[in-house]
């Protein structure tokens, strides 16, 4: 108890030095929260955004189709299927899609499209597609030949709302499938679909359109939390027990922007351990300076009958107290800022792409991860920074010790 | 006849400093009793210092052995030496040594805290002690707070207080105005006539030698002179 009550009074005894370095381990400590709360919160939004927008946290193929699209390779008994998906637990919604390439026609303008026929109802339960109209309104609820279309593909065909657009794609048996709709709506400037030139269009019309019958190219699924996906995948097949599909995560099926997210994530965790490092040098060299300046002291609580083990942990308590404090108000003014940037978040002026899709504003994310970590990492450092120079003090011989000034 | 606190058993200390022996102290044999009040003396380079860093174990010797409490101090390594010093010697150094981040009261109590005493028994211990020494009212303040003499009689107040078997001043009142080291002195040798506790210190100091018991002179790291008063 005594070293305890030495160890604590020592950090107040030069208080500018105990200052600096507690300054330095705080920062850090603030600084790690704030990169993972504003690398979590950036991903999870990001994540969010695409999930939510029009991906889903889950996708039912029928076999292959993830590699290879092709307008044959559909789920023929989409509501069969999609009524086991519902009663898999943590399954919020899930909604059908077909999809198909076309020609698109407007006037003398001609571009590529993607077609997407989706359910208007189901849709509007699972994705935020459409929330995502600016101009006019979203299709019908009732398969008419209505479409809503991209920002860029009204761009690009120099088409209005209610002016008409024409289609050209094969269709499934063999035919030319070719038809004209009237726009409707047009999805906004950010976000997903502003990159894209796709045409949405109600599902039955998109079927009839493709001559595809009652099949569907994909069921998107939406959970109530995303953190459940890789369980909720085996749960779903488990639910289906059909060979013939593919249940994917997200991860999977937005393969390339996992991938990206998960170097970007590394990369930020080189930038952690080379501020730990440089944590660790400044603690090791107030640590070895309190051994120096200290080393008659040393000498004399040895000469009195401190055994070496608690002159050791003499050294040890000083620096981990000192790390205490630090981390209380590091984490503090991490959490703090975490918590401002959550709520606030950074506008950017030009919004980002990142694995083709957009995003305006970075935000951060309170989670444990950037509570615990940080407070982890420095306690972590000053204890094993403290280990030598404490070895270095108890191995101290008194009578040299204490002939030093 | 007294029982023996302290054998010094044919001690010599060498240093070796690049070529050069020197010879701190010489085969020396020397035996304290209980309850003695000795001071040993000599010019600088005498051995004094080396000579009590050997007696307590803080030095080992070259040759030779210490027996201090029945148990070969000498031989002693690590935590069984800590151990050892913190239940039988009690130390005052020159420059006080008082820790600076207790207070009056917890430097005195620090190596009964050590020893795992009570703290009924460590209130009682203090308060008496401090009464001896004339510090009563001053338990709260630290070192710094101190002039020489107060934190001195502090030092002195830690290394009675765990009732060891022997306490070693090495040069206490090199650090003291004359007066202040005088009344240290009678403050010391009343406690020992008191509490018959036993005090050597090595002093080059002719106010120091006048007041003890018995006076050991050293002359080149060898005993000159060895003479009891009365």
């Amino acid at each position: 108890m005594i070293i305890l009550k030495i160890a604590f009074r020592n950090i107040f005894r030069h208080k500018k030095r105990s200052a600096l370095t507690g300054l330095m381990m705080a920062g850090g400590c603030a600084l790690f929260a704030l990169s993972i709360g504003m690398v979590d919160g950036g991903y999870g939004n990001l994540i969010d955004m695409f999930t939510r927008d029009h991906t889903g946290h889950i996708q039912v193929h029928k076999k292959g189709y993830l590699d290879k699209p092709s307008i044959y390779s559909t789920i023929d008994n989409p509501d069969s299927v999609g009524k086991k998906i519902q009663s898999v637990a943590h399954v919020q919604s899930w909604a059908p899609r077909v999809y198909t390439p076309a020609l698109a026609f407007a006037g003398k303008k001609t571009t590529n499209v993607r077609v997407v026929g989706i359910d208007p109802i189901r849709e509007a339960r699972t994705t935020r597609i459409k929330y995502k109209v600016d101009i006019g309104r979203f299709i019908s609820e009732a398969p008419l030949n209505e479409a809503v279309i991209s920002d860029r593909l009204a761009r690009l065909l120099k088409i209005d709302l209610n002016g008409e657009i024409a289609l050209i794609t094969q269709g499934a048996d063999g035919s030319i499938a070719n038809e004209l709709f009237t726009v409707v709506g047009i999805t906004g400037k950010s976000g997903e679909t502003s990159g894209t030139s796709t045409c949405y269009m109600h599902i039955k019309t998109a079927q009839d359109f493709l001559s595809l019958g009652g099949g569907v190219h994909e069921i998107a699924v939406v959970l109530t939390d995303q953190a459940l996906t890789m369980k909720t995948v085996g749960l779903i097949k488990s639910a289906l027990q059909d060979p013939s599909l593919e249940v994917d995560p997200w991860q999977v099926v937005e393969s390339q922007f996992y991938r990206a997210m998960k170097a970007d994530i590394k990369g930020s965790w080189y930038t952690i351990v080379i501020f730990t490092i440089i944590i660790a040098v400044g603690v090791l060299n107030t640590v070895l300076m309190i051994i120096l300046e200290r080393t008659r002291e040393f000498g004399v609580l040895k000469a009195l009958g401190t055994r070496p083990l608690q002159i050791f942990m003499l050294i040890v308590y000083e620096t981990v107290f000192l790390a205490v404090l630090s981390i209380i108000i590091g984490t503090a003014v991490g959490m703090s800022a975490n918590w401002w940037f959550h709520e606030y978040g950074i506008t950017l002026a030009n919004p980002i792409e990142y694995g083709g899709y957009f995003f305006d504003t970075i935000t951060a994310k309170i989670t444990l991860r950037s509570l615990v970590l940080p407070a982890m990492i420095i306690f972590g450092t000053a204890l094993i920074v403290s280990i030598w120079p404490a070895i270095r003090a108890a191995r101290i011989i008194p009578v040299k010790a204490m002939r030093s000034n | 006849m007294s029982e023996a606190v302290i054998e010094i058993q044919g001690v010599s200390k060498i240093y070796r400093a690049d070529e050069v022996e020197v010879h701190a102290v010489r085969s020396l044999n020397l035996t304290i009793n209980a309850g003695e009040f000795t001071a040993i003396a000599g010019p600088s380079g005498s051995g004094k210092t080396t000579l009590l860093n050997v007696m307590s174990g803080l030095d080992t010797p070259t040759a030779g052995r210490v027996l201090l409490a029945g148990k070969y101090i000498s031989e002693m390594k690590g935590s069984e030496l800590s151990d050892f010093r913190r239940d039988h010697i009690g130390f005052i150094f020159q420059s006080y040594n008082l820790i600076p981040v207790l207070t009056v009261k917890e430097n005195i109590e620090y190596i009964m805290l050590l020893q795992g005493i009570g703290e009924d028994e460590r209130r009682d211990r203090v308060a008496s002690i401090l009464k001896r020494v004339g510090l009563e009212g001053m338990e709260g303040r630290l070192p710094k707070q101190l002039s020489g003499g107060q934190q001195q009689r502090v030092a002195v107040a830690r290394a009675m207080v765990s009732r060891p078997d022997i306490i070693l001043a090495d040069e206490p009142t090199a650090n003291l105005d004359s007066h202040t080291g005088a009344s240290l002195l009678d403050m010391m040798r009343e406690l020992n006539e008191k509490s018959g506790m036993t005090f050597v210190f090595s002093t080059h100091d002719n106010m120091i030698m006048q007041r003890a018991r018995r006076l050991v002179l050293l002359k080149d790291g060898e005993i000159d002179r060895d003479e009891v008063r009365g």
